[in-house]
């Protein structure tokens, strides 16, 4: 399993060495992970805080993903109760901002899974942003029960 | 100029008329979102009550469960995002209770889905959640049927036949106390200790 992983990690180094533009410093990534994936489901979906700490607005275009066959950008809207995920075709970083990219709001959908993606692991995502130049995420893959949306630090633990 | 009170008083009642029997306001409103949209309202005040559909095990419903305090969802396994968001609360919320707490509350998992969605399949993504959340599916009549009184709501999109679709669902949390009555209705977001909340204000008294 983990070697795959690893296979796949050099794909992507050597991708990064070849791209034309390196990755200006501005642009960091925060806690990268992605969800461990239920039995039987092929597709998952990633999130990060990006900050964008340069003066120039830059947005995400694209994303690819040894991992997964494809990669896309998606966001949720909600109407009346009714939740509606949809691709977008860019995500904004806007100058000296940032952007959350978090379970029920903005995500990397990564679809049909090369394999199932196992809690600890990590996977590599390329994001490649709207100057041509790329953003590597190593997300760790997360159980569920380590993502437990909404709620503050202190009450993460399940002790209670 | 001042109209005689029985001319104002008929002119009244001509008004209250017309707003009850003439006045329509779901036609009077705009009409441009079509069918797509007006198949997406949801019901003003779910009913609720008792449903039997398929588990793993067999015939299973709402009705084996006399006593438990449950709290149903209804999503789809292959959901990218929100019914595992939402599951995970589930889960997250049952492990927060007391061992003597959970014994009495029951997750329920009903697909919106069933033209991908077997009653194995079901399950084991429900167990995989918490081993507290039971899995249901059954035939797209009866999925309606439950749907419809629950006030939820789903439609495939991005169908092209084959087995690449998604589905726009409400995404809503349905308590529903140990007499079977459907009692609450939490949102979508809803954090594990909200659902704890809401389920310890219906847990008999210890």
């Amino acid at each position: 399993m983990g070697r795959v992983h690893r296979g796949a990690g050099a794909v992507i180094v050597c991708a990064g060495l070849a791209a034309p533009v390196t990755l200006s410093a501005q642009i960091q990534v925060e806690d990268p992970f992605a969800r461990a994936t239920p039995p039987g489901q092929g597709n998952s979906a990633a999130y990060a805080v990006i900050h964008n700490d340069g003066e120039e607005d830059r947005s995400i275009v694209a994303g690819e993903s040894p991992a997964a066959e494809t990669v896309e950008l998606h966001t949720h809207s909600e109407e009346d109760g009714v939740m509606r995920m949809r691709e977008v075709e860019s995500i904004e970083l806007p100058a000296a901002g940032k952007v959350a990219l978090e379970p029920g709001g903005l995500h990397i959908m990564l679809i049909d899974l090369v394999e199932a993606l196992e809690p600890g692991e990590r996977i590599d995502i390329t994001l490649i942003l709207d100057d041509g130049s790329r953003l590597d995420l190593r997300p760790e893959i997360r159980h569920h029960r380590s993502i437990d949306v909404g709620q503050d630090s202190e009450s993460r633990g399940l002790d209670e | 100029m001042r109209l005689p009170l029985y001319l104002t008083i008929a002119l009244l009642l001509g008004m209250l008329f017309w707003s009850i029997f003439i006045w329509d306001p779901e036609t009077m409103g705009p009409t441009a979102d079509g069918p797509s949209h007006e198949a997406l309202e949801l019901a003003d005040e779910p009913e609720g009550g008792d449903f039997r559909l398929e588990s793993k095990d067999g015939p299973a419903g709402l009705e084996d469960l006399r006593g438990q305090v449950v709290i149903l969802y209804f999503g789809y396994t292959y959901c990218p995002d929100v019914c595992p968001m939402s599951l995970a609360a589930v889960g997250g919320a049952l492990d927060r209770l007391s061992e003597q707490e959970r014994d009495q509350v029951t997750g329920l998992f009903v697909s919106i889905d069933p033209r991908r969605d077997t009653p194995e399949r079901v399950a084991e993504y429900a167990e995989y959640f918490h081993e507290g959340i039971v899995g249901l599916t059954g035939s797209p009549g009866e999925i309606e049927a439950v749907a419809e009184r629950y006030g939820a709501v789903y439609e495939v999109v991005g169908d092209s036949g084959g087995d690449d679709y998604l589905v726009d669902h409400s995404s809503f949390f349905y308590l529903i106390d140990p007499d079977g009555e459907l009692v609450e209705t939490l949102p979508h977001g809803s954090t594990p200790p909200e659902l704890v909340e809401a389920v310890r204000s219906i847990l008999p008294e210890q």
